[in-house]
């Protein structure tokens, strides 16, 4: 029993060191509850805060994936000179101003970065807690500064302050820019950004900072650690190439025109998928045409000539006419009521049939079947103005966009809105009524889907982290917006306008397009001249259409027809794309084969795309290995060299499309400027230069 | 009897410590429950129904543990605490190799097949405490002997602590007092466990002083700052701080459930940081509380070795029992900036995996050892079987 009494005392003993210690701790708990309670509650909350941290912003992309708009981060980095101890400060200062000076600032010599610190941390001057070292760093750039000496101690005891922020990117720069659009601060917002600005923008996380002085506050914990939510992934409905050919052969027909400003909508006539959004205007200020405001969505404005294909449509559906109704177009011109009408010139053609009435495009000839059938009748304004809501012409199409244009109809019953007796012959031939260029391109792309009209939509899918979150895609309206027998006619009516009518001068050698021009005097606003719009709207192939496309070239001064000014701009923008999505069309006979095509020459660029393209025109071609490459031509066959792409040097990028050649470059750490259209002709550094991170400019052509 | 019965009877360890150990568990579950209106868990796209889930199914797995261990008669573990030493050591060796680095520490390996992970420290823990437990019982003859009994308990100690060092310093010096303690009370020597006090201290300062010399050393630089920082700052460092706003927020009721604030500025608020959030929510009152459950967990061991008819029960269930107290002692100490920064969770009530198994393990073994207190027909059969054993002698 002595052993276990031991044992028990011994016990005993060190339960009531325990006990004391519990009374130790029980009364620090009781102090700083009660006593010092009240000191401790005011601090809580009051020097750190949570503050919202956006989400990293989704990205756009095109179909087929590639990225039109995407985040990048970058930083701002401060340092807190309180936090590093004496001996850390002092051991690593030194090697810190170098690695400073050689990668982050290189105007500051390693002294100046030395002393800068150092007095900052020595005299204690207001800011030294935040304390600036670099702003808009790269997160290549982070990583490499978060390994310098004193900062790899990280935020608490190397002071390092790390700032996020995001840039938005496009890389194909000005590439349907408008559509993208931007969300501006103290701007307004437009494009996709601004419409899904929700979805892209994402969840908002929030992020715990701690007071520093007054007004500064940082992040307590790293901020380039943490991971971030991202917002939603937007993919749209763009064609990067077709994209690329409709801004370029817009652009090309504004500048060979001098025109105010223009748009190119291409839309794939089965789904009502925009394909491309082209919109140039001019700027005094810059003097070039720049995507500065979206035409084709934004844009009212009198419609002219295309809407014949309206007027013609609604006689069509209700059976007044036929193809080979006669009409009387009295050489040209005829008084409505006290008003003149004048076709584009005095033909002097007196009786012929409908066919060819639209063909040529008589003023005359439409105005006086509509003025029978729709004025002169009972109630013949209201069916008239019936047709138009039949067709959907009278309404927003919904694009994904803020700021599309709500069509302008007078209404007949309305008094002030003044339907006078010359609205039904002037409406015939598109005045007196105000349509966007969007809204006229999905009537013609009903007529192309046999009177099925399909909503225009731009976004295809949206993404959260690569899964699909709710339905996006095609929409069917309407089945039907005209009798098929109508819908036929009307087809043949747009064919023949092309292939025997005004749009005879423009058609191609490919295939048969089928579509109406139209010239507009524009009486709104103040000119000093007339004014005049020129455009075309049509689907090409004309069997089986694939994409409907409209033109509009607002006030072109060289030329002011639709057929010469608009009218070529579908072809080109037409047989690129056949050229392009060869595979959707079926097509068999190569352009090489039929020896028309002379081979190009001196073209740099992707080695498979060059393949790609020989493969499929036929042509012959020899290769050596690498993936960019050079191409020329020699005894009718096309020789793909390698190029040489170093590390260290510039290469030589002369030949390429604008978008290898960034690729390139970009990648080898260079920062690239262009301005021109088409391939690149100059660059700014020449080939074989060391790369150290400089800019570099290219000149296209 | 039927199964429910025979359950209700093997139940019949101290009901009491079977009250404590429900209650820290629950505790647990509500912490965790408060975990769950986290911002940061909210926010930064975390499932927060399944660390709710989680913790509650390791918490009810922990109590069929319990159960399961206390059936097993502790003599048992006794017979198997060699040769499970024996095994430790390489498993300590491996992981301080191979084992899986968390915090910047290789705490942790990962069991083949069960891609589980857990802490080779809380097993290499529970087996020491059995096997010095095991030992001072054997011994007692001749317990004040330097060679025969002093030099061959110490040993393995050294080991084991030496292994856990390097890593886990805090819990390697928690299981060291905790040996040193059960020495103590095993009636070891006073002039040896004064001389291992002193040996510990002088080891330690050592270690402060290597520190400082070599602060690149393996997580010597760690826990030198966190000294450093309770040493000189008086107010603690922005987490104490943190800690202390959160103490006193809660007054004398606390803030509620789920209510806290703190939890969004204290690091880990749901393992080392657990009891300024309990304070904060619970307030005072429940603050105390957490901390009597485990005053008064001691207070019935101490019944036990009182009570217990053989000396390896009593040394094994204290030894036990302080090993949990001290770790919670510890962690409540470091909110109210009492000690400096330990990274010791407060057991059974932190948010964990397999470590609250381990602690379910232990509260196991003690209740094992007290179904012979409390039960007087096993406590006579005990008596008898003591009687066998020494008139085998």
């Amino acid at each position: 029993m002595e052993r276990k009494n031991e044992l028990l005392i011994r016990a005993y003993l060190v339960m009531f060191l325990f006990i004391a210690f519990a009374a130790v701790i029980f009364f620090r708990v009781a102090k700083i509850s009660i006593q010092e309670g009240d000191k401790w509650r005011a601090k809580g909350g009051k020097n750190v805060k949570m503050i919202p941290l956006k989400a990293d912003r989704g990205n756009i992309y095109a179909d087929d994936g590639s990225v039109l708009v995407m985040s990048l981060p970058f930083f701002d980095i401060k340092m807190d000179l309180a936090n590093p101890k004496q001996e850390v400060f002092e051991k690593g200062v030194d090697s810190l101003s170098i690695l400073l000076s050689r990668h982050i600032d290189s105007s500051k010599s390693p002294y100046e970065w030395r002393s800068s610190l150092v007095t900052a941390r020595v005299e204690q001057k207001p800011g030294y807690r935040y304390f600036p070292i670099a702003k808009d760093v790269s997160y290549s750039n982070l990583v490499k500064l978060k390994a310098f000496p004193i900062f790899r101690k990280g935020a608490n005891r190397g002071g390092l302050i790390v700032e996020k922020k995001t840039r938005r990117e496009k890389p194909f720069k000005s590439l349907a820019s408008r559509t993208l659009g931007e969300v501006r601060p103290n701007a307004p917002d437009f494009g996709l950004e601004s419409y899904f600005d929700e979805q892209l923008s994402g969840p908002t996380d929030s992020l715990l900072m701690k007071r520093m002085s007054r007004d500064n506050w940082i992040p307590v914990l790293d901020v380039s650690e943490l991971i971030t939510k991202k917002g939603h992934d937007i993919v749209t409905t763009l064609d990067v190439d077709i994209q690329d050919v409709a801004q370029q052969e817009l652009r090309f027909a504004l500048e060979k025109n001098r025109a105010k400003g223009g748009t190119v909508l291409v839309m794939e006539v089965k789904t009502g998928a925009i394909k491309a959004v082209a919109n140039l205007k001019y700027s005094e200020k810059s003097q070039d045409y720049l995507e500065s405001y979206n035409h084709g969505v934004g844009t009212l404005s009198e419609p002219g000539s295309t809407f014949k294909a309206a007027a013609a449509l609604a006689m069509l559906d209700d059976g007044y006419i036929n193809l080979d109704t006669k009409v009387d177009l009295q050489g040209g011109k005829k008084k409505f009521y006290r008003s003149w009408m004048y076709d584009s010139h005095l033909h002097g053609i007196r009786e012929t049939d409908f066919r060819e009435t639209f063909a040529i495009s008589s003023n005359v000839g439409i105005a006086t079947l509509a003025m029978k059938y729709y004025e002169a009748a009972d109630n013949g304004r209201i069916h008239f103005r019936k047709k138009m809501a039949q067709f959907l012409l009278d309404r927003k199409t919904g694009i994904e966009l803020k700021g599309e244009g709500k069509p302008m109809f007078k209404n007949p019953t309305r008094k002030s809105d003044g339907w006078s007796g010359t609205t039904v012959p002037w409406m015939a031939h598109g005045y007196e009524v105000n349509v966007t260029p969007l809204q006229t391109l999905a009537f013609y792309n009903a007529i192309a889907n046999d009177g099925r009209y399909m909503k225009p939509f731009l976004v295809k899918d949206i993404l959260d982290d690569g899964k699909s979150v709710g339905s996006y895609g095609p929409k069917v309206v309407k089945e039907s917006i005209a009798n098929p027998v109508a819908i036929d006619a009307m087809q043949e009516l747009l064919r023949e306008a092309v292939v025997n009518g005004t749009g005879k001068n423009f058609q191609s050698e490919d295939f048969e397009f089928s579509g109406k021009t139209g010239t507009a005097r524009d009486y709104g606003g103040q000119h000093e001249k007339k004014e005049y719009n020129a455009s075309f709207a049509g689907y090409f192939p004309s069997d089986n259409p694939k994409y409907s496309i409209i033109i509009m070239v607002y006030n072109p001064q060289e030329s002011y027809y639709g057929s010469t000014v608009a009218g070529p701009v579908f072809r080109n923008v037409a047989e690129k794309i056949y050229a392009l999505k060869y595979d959707h069309f079926g097509k068999e006979k190569s352009l090489a084969q039929s020896n028309k095509v002379k081979l190009p020459g001196g073209h740099s660029g992707y080695a498979q795309d060059f393949e790609k393209v020989f493969a499929h025109t036929g042509i012959d071609y020899r290769k050596k290995s690498g993936s960019w490459v050079k191409v020329d031509p020699s005894n009718n066959k096309m020789n793909i060299d390698k190029m040489k792409i170093s590390k260290r040097e510039v290469p030589d990028v002369s030949g390429m499309g604008l978008r290898d050649a960034i690729y390139i470059l970009e990648n080898l750490g260079l920062n690239v400027y262009a301005e021109g259209v088409g391939k690149v002709n100059k660059q700014s550094l020449r080939p074989g230069t060391q790369i150290k991170g400089q800019e570099i400019s290219l000149y296209l052509n | 009897m039927t199964k429910v019965k025979e359950a209700y009877y093997n139940l019949k360890g101290d009901k009491v410590i079977w009250f404590i150990v429900l209650l820290l568990g629950l505790f647990s579950i509500l912490a965790v429950y408060s975990a769950t209106g986290l911002a940061a868990f909210k926010t930064r796209g975390g499932d927060t129904e399944y660390y709710l889930f989680r913790q509650a199914i390791f918490v009810f797995a922990g109590f069929g543990l319990t159960y399961m261990c206390s059936r097993l008669h502790y003599m048992k573990y006794s017979n198997l605490a060699p040769l499970l030493l024996v095994i430790t050591i390489p498993l300590l060796i491996y992981t301080i190799c191979f084992g899986t680095t968390v915090n910047d520490a290789n705490r942790w390996i990962t069991i083949p097949f069960l891609n589980a992970t857990f802490q080779t420290s809380d097993f290499a823990k529970l087996v020491l405490i059995v096997f010095v437990a095991r030992s001072l019982a054997i011994k007692q003859e001749f317990i004040k002997d330097f060679n025969s009994a002093f030099l061959p308990i110490i040993i393995p100690i050294a080991i084991i602590c030496g292994l856990i060092a390097p890593d886990d310093l805090s819990t390697a010096g928690l299981l060291f007092l905790t040996c040193l303690l059960m020495m103590f009370i095993g009636r070891v020597s006073l002039k040896y466990v004064g001389m291992l006090v002193i040996v510990g201290v002088v080891l330690f300062s050592f270690l402060i002083v290597l520190g400082n010399f070599f602060p690149e050393a393996v997580r010597l630089e760690t826990w030198v700052s966190r000294i450093n920082e309770w040493l000189y700052d008086a107010d603690g460092g922005f987490h104490i701080e943190q800690s202390k706003i959160a103490i006193a927020s809660g007054e004398y009721f606390g803030v509620g459930p789920g209510n806290s604030f703190q939890r969004n500025y204290l690091p880990n608020p749901f393992s080392d940081s657990i009891y300024a959030i309990i304070c904060e929510e619970y307030g005072l009152l429940g603050g105390l509380f957490v901390m009597f459950l485990y005053l008064w967990l001691l207070i019935r061991c101490m019944r036990i070795v009182t009570r217990s008819p053989r000396t390896f029960g009593s040394i094994l269930a204290i030894g036990l029992c302080l090993n949990i107290v001290i770790q919670a002692f510890a962690n409540i100490a470091v909110s109210v900036n009492l000690v400096p920064a330990t990274g010791l969770t407060l057991p059974l009530v932190s948010m964990g995996g397999t470590s609250i198994l381990f602690t379910c393990i232990t509260f196991g073994i003690i209740l094992s050892v007290s179904k012979f207190v409390e039960n007087p027909s096993m406590r006579q059969l005990e008596l008898e079987e003591i009687a066998e054993d020494e008139s085998d002698n």
